[in-house]
């Protein structure tokens, strides 16, 4: 990856190549809602970018549980409950961007969700994800 | 070999430049919205030597936008190196990967 734009600060590079691509991938899907709610050109359907999010929000997950388990990772139940909130919390809000009844509330919802979405991955990422990380390199776990 | 795209029934053939990144969002998003749910999308990478993660953001929008789970979209004629940042991002699991 060369021509790199590079969405997710540097902060938050773990050194794990695949969770920090995927870390990276959530910074790349936030930035399109961001970039959708400032109403800039060729902007994608709102909810096609929060399916986009849920999709690979699981697939993350899974690999990083998937990790956890094959690794014998002991903070993993507790690290999952952090994956859980990020689920429920997405989860509400997206139902409530289909319920809403305009235009204006479901922007309102969709920036909750952007607000939602970055704290979670700054405390995440730089905390939870960073033990994972630490750990998994030190098994060599790729 | 620049950006093309052509067309053949409901199967829209997309053949990506050496660089696959922001500077063609543009360009994949009109190629790639406002077709049928039917439509399948053939993403021809021979000429992909540079991809970033913004390429990756386009290929995740265009599952949805073409129907999720349902979505028909091959990667096809990927070098090894660019195969493996689609495997560390966990593509794999969510596209055909020839």
């Amino acid at each position: 990856m060369t021509e790199q734009e590079c969405y997710m600060p540097e902060k938050f590079i773990l050194q794990h190549p695949a969770i920090d691509m995927q870390h990276e991938v959530l910074f790349v899907l936030y930035n399109e809602l961001l970039h959708t709610l400032q109403s800039c050109e060729d902007e994608y359907d709102l909810a096609d970018i929060f399916l986009g999010l849920n999709v690979y929000v699981v697939s993350h997950f899974q690999f990083e549980e998937d990790a956890m388990l094959a690794s014998g990772y002991d903070e993993r139940e507790k690290h999952m409950e952090g994956h859980s909130q990020l689920r429920l919390g997405v989860g509400a809000l997206h139902a409530r961007f289909l319920a809403a009844s305009s235009r204006e509330e479901a922007r309102e919802v969709a920036q909750a969700i952007a607000d939602f979405l970055l704290e979670w991955l700054e405390n995440h990422i730089a905390k939870v994800d960073r033990r994972l990380t630490q750990y998994l390199l030190e098994q060599s776990v790729q | 070999m620049a950006f093309s795209v052509s067309k053949e029934g409901d199967r829209v053939t997309i053949r990506l430049p050496e660089v696959f990144g922001f500077s063609v969002r543009s360009d994949f998003k009109k190629a790639t919205t406002g077709h049928s749910t039917s439509t399948s999308f053939f993403l021809d990478f021979r000429d992909v030597t540079r991809m970033d993660s913004s390429a990756l953001g386009m290929l995740l929008l265009l599952r949805e936008t073409s129907g999720g789970f349902y979505a028909d979209i091959t990667i096809a004629n990927v070098r090894p190196d660019i195969r493996k940042l689609l495997q560390l991002a966990n593509f794999h699991t969510l596209f055909k990967i020839q």
